[in-house]
């Protein structure tokens, strides 16, 4: 009577593993296990276990098994008095593997993505050129309910699949799975994430309305995409907080259109004297808006800044002057509000920093 | 205060100062190094010099200046944005599914203002707008909604009724099953086959148009056979209550009318059977109702 060697699957002659089998004779008290190398035959263990469990675990100290090879297992079962049960006559074959590497790229324990979606890109490497068979992506809750899986993929030459519907404020976790040609499982395990990003107000972006009435709901979006061009690119941002004008000029002229009333305001520094700042237009040129920092001398016969506006619109002219302030330098941030309110327009400045300005 | 100007120079020089009226469609900006712009409809007299951070529908522009010259409410202009999308899904849901698309040419189709008549009643949905560049989508921006609805109505995507009167919807939930009695045994065989579940339904309502809030009485018998023309079409409907029920429908027969005491007073009786699922992409593109199934099951 022989016993009968459960499949063994592929593993790293580093870690070992556990061969099982079953018996249907006399009580097991010792088995005893032999592995042999497939290409020259040669015992490479040869070890005896006692155990009444119908199971030997390859004792590593004393095996002689080596990554990249093929070999063939034979087990005898031992009674109570010593007698051994007949070998296999051909042995159960198994492999030797290194254990993959089969690891998540982009992605590590507790990291937060700042995204509703993100692409999740896998990595696979075998030291002996296992392949990879299949492989897949799975996101649980924290109480590892599963949410969404790419579900089990053959394509092993692209390792990504992109997962979308991440909630703000929210943590997940994370698990790949695979397997490879000859049956290895693979398991990245659980790996936690959060979820954190900006979401617009939902009043500036999109607005959606509950039409009891007509049975529907409204989306309407407010999206307004408006770049600005500038004359010589690219242009030097200073310490990402400024845009430098100073030998440039920025024009806007898509995704707007200044209709009725409106207000524009401006921030910046390093105007000098009678340097035009604003230059505001209608697409067919009957409207000039134009706002120049002047100096003058005030009732006190001391020198203040002030800005003019002069607006032409059609054949008339029309100047506008705003409050003075103390004599700007290069470096004193201003700020400027042109306001048109039923066809009339207002300029108001301000000195964001230093010292305060002169009202009327 | 007059400055170098002559006063009353010529015989205009009295005219009153306001510049014709045109709207601003460009502006240029130089010789100062700039840190922010803003532009609003609100009018800010005596402005306290705070910039507010959150878009608003009055904002026009708004640009920080780090590392861009953007100046709108979204990082991406129309020159790299190849669609944008309107995503949906209800709140306790993870995948999004796409209900609408958009290409993107040029500025002005950033804007969009979209009826989703497909919406249960009673439900808390949220609306995604997903600019689409290099064939990926942007992070979405979203908005939740909870709707809550008055009446029955009955839509397809050219039209949509509401059915306020005298309404009701008698339902059965149809299953095959087959029992077969045999000589030898004192119960019944009851066989069960097929995977066929599905709902069916006769629906009553007297269907008069509402204007400015009152029944258009004297022009009945014009909407009643528009209802007519639209039952028959042949295409599949949506039917939903304003329970919460949402069934994606082919009405089924003829259209018989019930005169109901006054020659004016008419109610008509749909039968219905179910022929789709109005939650699933697949079902609402094959039938009509979308122009895109990207988001297939």
């Amino acid at each position: 009577m022989q016993a009968v060697i459960y499949k063994i699957l592929p593993f790293d002659a580093m870690t070992g593993t556990t061969i099982k089998f079953s018996w249907n004779g006399n009580q097991a008290f010792k088995n005893h296990c032999v592995i042999r190398n497939n290409e020259t035959n040669e015992i490479v263990y040869d070890q005896t276990t006692d155990s009444f469990k119908l199971e030997h675990k390859i004792d590593l100290e004393k095996a002689q098994l080596v990554n990249g090879k093929r070999y063939h297992a034979f087990i005898t079962v031992l009674d109570k008095d010593g007698k051994e049960s007949d070998s296999q006559p051909l042995g159960e074959p198994f492999l030797c593997l290194k254990t993959p590497v089969f690891r998540f790229t982009n992605l590590v324990k507790n990291q937060s993505i700042s995204s509703s979606s993100y692409e999740f890109s896998l990595e696979y490497t075998q030291e002996n050129g296992e392949l990879l068979d299949s492989w897949s992506i799975s996101v649980y809750t924290k109480n590892h309910t599963l949410l969404s899986t790419s579900g089990v993929k053959y394509d092993t030459a692209k390792l990504k699949h992109v997962i979308s519907g991440f909630t703000n404020k929210n943590e997940y976790l994370v698990q790949a799975v695979g397997t490879t040609v000859n049956g290895c499982s693979l398991d990245t395990g659980d790996i936690p994430i959060s979820v954190t990003y900006s979401v617009s107000s939902i009043f500036s972006i999109l607005e959606p309305t509950n039409l009891r009435d007509v049975g529907a709901i409204q989306i309407k979006s407010n999206i307004v995409s408006s770049e600005g061009h500038l004359e010589k690119e690219p242009g030097i941002y200073i310490d990402n907080e400024y845009l430098d004008l100073r030998d440039n000029t920025l024009t806007y002229s898509e995704g707007f259109l200044f209709d009725k009333d409106f207000s524009l305001v401006l921030r910046f520094y390093g105007l000098g004297p009678n340097q035009q700042i604003l230059n505001m237009q209608d697409e067919a040129g009957y409207l000039k808006a134009i706002v120049t920092h002047r100096i003058i001398k005030n009732q006190d016969r001391e020198f203040v800044s002030l800005f003019e506006l002069r607006v032409t619109s059609s054949w008339y002219s029309s100047v506008f002057y705003s409050n003075p302030l103390p004599l700007l330098s290069l470096t004193d941030e201003v700020g400027l509000c042109i306001i048109r309110q039923n066809n009339l327009y207002q300029i108001e400045t301000a000195k964001l920093t230093g010292g305060e300005s002169l009202c009327f | 205060m007059f400055l170098g100007v002559s006063f009353a120079g010529t015989d205009t020089a009295v005219s009153n100062t306001a510049a014709k009226e045109a709207s601003v469609s460009s502006f240029v900006i130089s010789h100062s190094v700039l840190g922010e712009l803003y532009a609003t409809k609100d009018i800010l007299v005596k402005f306290d010099w705070k910039i507010p951070e959150t878009w608003t529908f009055n904002t026009y522009l708004h640009g920080v200046f780090q590392g861009n010259t953007l100046a709108g409410n979204v990082s991406y202009s129309e020159s790299v944005v190849d669609k944008v999308k309107i995503k949906k899904r209800y709140q306790g849901d993870f995948a999004w599914k796409t209900i609408y698309e958009k290409e993107i040419r040029d500025n002005e189709d950033f804007s969009i203002e979209f009826y989703d008549y497909y919406a249960p009643s009673n439900r808390d949905i949220e609306y995604a707008y997903v600019a689409v560049i290099s064939n990926a989508d942007v992070d979405p921006i979203s908005a939740f909604v909870h709707s809550e609805f008055d009446h029955y109505f009955i839509c397809d995507k050219k039209a949509s009724y509401p059915m306020m009167l005298d309404v009701e919807n008698t339902v059965t939930f149809n299953r095959e099953s087959k029992t077969v009695v045999s000589p030898g045994r004192k119960y019944p065989y009851v066989i069960h086959n097929g995977i066929a579940n599905y709902y069916s339904g006769t629906m009553t309502a007297t269907f008069i148009e509402s204007k400015n809030c009152e029944l258009d009485i004297e022009n009945g018998w014009k909407y009643r056979n528009q209802i007519d023309t639209f039952l028959a079409n042949g295409e599949a409907k949506i039917l939903k209550s304003m329970e919460g029920d949402m069934w994606m429908i082919h009405v089924v027969g003829n259209l018989p009318r019930t005169n109901r005491g006054h020659y004016q007073y008419v109610s008509h009786q749909i039968e219905w059977v179910e022929c789709g699922d109005p939650n699933k992409v697949g079902d609402l593109y094959d039938h009509g109702f979308i122009d895109t199934d990207v988001d297939r099951e």
